[in-house]
């Protein structure tokens, strides 16, 4: 079916925004590759309340967007763009490692999912060995990074992960369960984005190797 | 206002519990506290009196059974002849000593006096409570508040001597205690309830019973002061005040008596012939070492702690003959026997009571317990004189006091089982027959040396010269019990079939004739002895009256004029020190039975308490540090090498957690795909 294709085409460019994401520097970039990707979500929204034809989900896209296409970046920019470009702060990993890496963790998310036998989802099986694979990708940048807003970010993408994967399994959900999501992501965001400000203010460094003084 | 006789027993508990009570709320003035403790312990005596008397002139006795607080144990209270008895026993002794501690506790003003009336109180409520029960678990809980009260009041003093006495006591104690226990635990093991109502119809094998028994034998037998766990006796009695001695020598040590009857007779039911002969045989050797190391103090109050142990044995010959009579099948022999025993065992309670009165009468006035240095006291003290007289002589069986009544019907007894029974019982009868006697003469000579060498003579120390006759009250307490003595004495005819009841109702069988009109009877056997104490007091009232008469016919015949002056001292001056010592008193015994006098320290557990006490904690200290050698410095190491290696996992970034979550959700996945 077209609609599906469409649907699993763009879950394999959420991936690719998302590398893209980790793979920055600069705040400013990594929000705007961010809000790129929200927009490739909303798009699979969209695709998927026209071919399911699933009224609530036109909601959700029209939420994501506002959410997480502009008010999240806007956050990010506003609150820690001009502290988080003062430093230099490279991931763990080199960037072929990291592909490496999301090539494995994509490949894990397949044989996963392929055990998988439900009837909603089989047509979207790559979709949801995606959603499955970006969130473990939020994880992985959580862990490879040493900059404190790459891990809001990595934050982000785990919640747009299980976003994707909570319209591909029941996209009949009431509308309360997207406001939920919507106000956790934009709540949490700014919650730690004030923390890291503190952070900031106080250590004079978005580092995490520096936040180890709880060490036991 | 009428009550049952339960509600009166209830009255009574309840008054001693007040007098406890208000003994602490009082405590700030001492005199309102002494004279409220010793005032509601008069009207609960009175109040145990009313509650005893019907039963034992009606003969019905009265029952009732609560849910108590604990699922396994129901409260059951069984107030038959016996516990009457003894609850007759107790408050009348209690209500006497209660009267005389309103004077008595006084010397312990300012020592925490009011504490005194909150235990002897506690101790008396315990000790009803504890005879009308009818269940084991509550019966254990009311003998140990019993053993702890009177604990109390051995330690009252607080010096070396007190604490010392009261350790030996509280060891004593619980070990009979946990012997008690174990027995109690078998009967339950075998009827599934605590009742005592369970036990009395359990069907038990023959060697289940003997080991039932002989360890409640032993239990109770601690208490009740049997050679040979009668050496805390000697030690608590003289440490206790002593109208606590009175109580717990006049009445405690019945308990002990009172539980062996109750487990051997009326719960177990005397199937062994052989039961009967270990108590028979215990009581005849208690009896003659009790009053053989009596005669050997010098301390009153120690002297009177052996002679308590040397009645205990008169009581309890009475009741291993009773035994083996049920068990022989002789019914009117036990019957005869146990009413001899029951009979002594009021008896005890009066004089031994009235004498330990008197030793704190004299305590109170002389400050010393040593008889060396007392003595002259008659004229000083003619009323305590007077009523400790009645006591000695009531104690050595000299009509027509009640002592002479009791120690007649054993012999009685004694003398029946010699004549009807089988080899054994015509052996041992005679044999125990010569114990007795042995310990009346020796029982005779002891209190001639206690009473002469206290109250006659010259005084040997300043505070006996100067003392003065007892607070009212003390006296008061200590006629009435010399009066006592003289009516349940002269008075035996009328008294001696109430004990036959109480006898029978645990025998079963026709009640014993033992009494006809004014004469004495030692029932229906082959041997139809019989007395009259009226007649007998009569002849000895009247015996005085002979030599006036003689003097009436001689008249003018002319009495030599008496020469006043000291005493023929073969020439020499007298003096104090040559009047004979207790010691020297003593001395010709003491020589004769010196292998039985060595046997008391041979036979006494308290050098073998001390050395298991001290091995006990030497071992401790020795082991002590091995627990923590061996065993918990190992965990610590262990646990704090273990912790350390998982200190490695806490990196501090948190990135590092957030890794292992990843790991952890990776494995999930596999292990959920797989």
């Amino acid at each position: 079916m077209d609609g599906m294709l469409i649907v699993n085409n763009l879950a394999g460019l959420l991936i690719v925004t998302s590398m893209l994401v980790i793979g920055t520097q600069s705040v400013l970039s990594a929000a705007r590759w961010y809000a790129l990707q929200s927009l490739v979500l909303v798009g699979v929204f969209l695709a998927l309340a026209a071919t399911q034809g699933s009224g609530e989900l036109y909601l959700w896209s029209l939420s994501a967007f506002v959410t997480k296409v502009v008010l999240v970046p806007l956050i990010m920019v506003r609150t820690l763009g001009r502290l988080a470009d003062r430093e230099q702060l490279p991931g763990v990993l080199g960037t072929g490692w990291m592909m490496l890496l999301a090539a494995l963790i994509v490949m894990l998310s397949w044989f996963a999912v392929s055990s998988v036998k439900l009837a909603v989802v089989a047509d979207l099986k790559p979709a949801l060995a995606v959603s499955l694979g970006h969130f473990m990708l939020g994880l992985m940048c959580i862990v490879t990074q040493r900059n404190i807003l790459k891990q809001i970010f990595g934050y982000c993408l785990m919640e747009n992960g299980a976003h994707l994967t909570l319209a591909l399994m029941a996209s009949k959900a009431p509308e309360l369960v997207e406001v939920g999501i919507a106000t956790d992501a934009v709540f949490a965001v700014l919650i730690m984005a004030i923390l890291a400000r503190r952070i900031q203010r106080t250590l004079n460094t978005l580092d995490v190797k520096q936040l180890t003084a709880l060490k036991g | 206002m009428s009550l049952t006789p339960l509600g009166y027993l209830l009255l009574s508990v309840l008054l001693f519990l007040a007098g406890a009570g208000l003994s602490i709320v009082s405590a700030r003035c001492e005199r309102l506290a002494i004279n409220l403790s010793s005032l509601l312990g008069v009207l609960g005596g009175a109040a145990g009196l009313a509650a005893a008397l019907p039963v034992l002139l009606t003969g019905q006795g009265a029952a009732m059974a609560f849910d108590g607080p604990f699922a396994f144990a129901r409260f059951t209270v069984r107030l038959d002849m016996l516990a009457a008895l003894m609850v007759g026993v107790i408050s009348l002794l209690a209500l006497l000593t209660s009267l005389y501690a309103q004077s008595y506790v006084r010397e312990y003003a300012g020592r925490g006096a009011w504490a005194m009336g909150l235990f002897m109180n506690t101790f008396i409520a315990a000790m009803l409570a504890l005879v009308v029960v009818d269940n084991a678990f509550w019966f254990l809980v009311f003998f140990e508040a019993m053993s702890l009260a009177s604990y109390f009041l051995v330690i009252f003093d607080q010096d070396e001597e007190s604490v010392g006495a009261g350790l030996l006591y509280f060891l004593i104690a619980h070990a009979g205690s946990v012997l008690i226990m174990i027995a109690f635990f078998i009967l339950y093991s075998h009827s599934g309830s605590l009742d005592f109502a369970s036990f009395r119809g359990l069907k038990l094998s023959p060697a289940v019973a003997s080991l039932v028994f002989v360890l409640a034998f032993l239990g109770f037998g601690a208490k009740a002061g049997m050679v040979p766990l009668h050496s805390w006796l000697p030690r608590a009695h003289p440490a206790a005040p002593s109208h606590g001695s009175a109580m717990m020598s006049g009445v405690m040590v019945k308990i002990g008596v009172f539980g062996i009857v109750k487990v051997g007779i009326d719960l177990l039911g005397a199937q062994a012939a052989w039961w009967g002969l270990l108590v028979l045989a215990v009581g005849a050797v208690s009896a003659v070492l009790g009053v053989l190391y009596a005669l050997a103090e010098q301390d009153i109050k120690r002297l009177l702690a052996y002679s308590t142990v040397e009645n205990v044995g008169i009581i309890l010959m009475g009741v291993g003959a009773g035994m083996i009579g049920l068990a022989t099948g002789h019914v009117a022999l036990a019957a005869l026997a146990l009413m001899a025993a029951f009979y002594h065992l009021f008896n005890h309670a009066l004089f031994k009571g009235l004498m330990f009165l008197g030793a704190g009468a004299i305590l109170f006035r002389a400050h010393t317990r040593d008889m060396a240095l007392l003595g002259g006291l008659a004229r000083r003290m003619p009323q305590t004189a007077l009523a400790f007289l009645v006591g000695a002589m009531a104690i050595c069986a000299l009509p027509p006091f009640n002592g002479f009544v009791s120690e007649w019907y054993s012999y009685q007894a004694l003398f029946a089982m010699g004549h009807d029974g089988d080899f054994m019982m015509r052996l041992a009868g005679p044999a125990a027959m010569v114990m007795l006697a042995l310990t009346g003469a020796l029982a005779a000579l002891c209190f001639v040396k206690a009473w002469g060498m206290t109250f006659s003579g010259q005084p040997q120390s300043a505070h006996a010269e100067h003392a003065e006759e007892a607070p009212f009250a003390m006296v008061l307490a200590m006629l009435l019990l010399a009066v006592l003595c003289a009516l349940s004495g002269i008075g035996a005819p009328w008294l001696a079939p109430l004990f036959a009841r109480v006898a029978t109702s645990l025998t079963g069988g026709a009640a014993v004739p033992v009494a006809q009109g004014l004469t004495l009877h030692s029932g229906l056997f082959n041997t139809p002895a019989s007395v009259s104490t009226p007649m007998l007091a009569l002849l000895l009232v009247a015996a005085p009256i002979v030599p006036l008469l003689f003097m009436a016919v001689v008249r003018g015949g002319g009495v030599p004029r008496r020469h006043a002056g000291d005493a023929w001292a073969c020439g020499y001056v007298t003096e104090k020190t040559m009047t004979v010592s207790p010691q020297g008193f003593a001395q010709p015994v003491r020589f004769m039975f010196a292998a039985l006098y060595r046997l008391r320290d041979t036979l006494s557990p308290a050098a073998g308490f001390r050395r298991g006490l001290g091995a006990t904690v030497a071992g401790a200290a020795r082991v002590e540090p091995l627990w923590d050698e061996r065993l918990i410095a190992p965990i610590v190491a262990g646990v704090q090498r273990i912790a350390r290696r998982i200190a490695v996992l806490q990196r501090g970034d948190f990135r590092v957690y957030c890794l292992y979550v990843v790991v952890a959700l990776v494995t999930l996945l596999l292990i959920a795909v797989r």
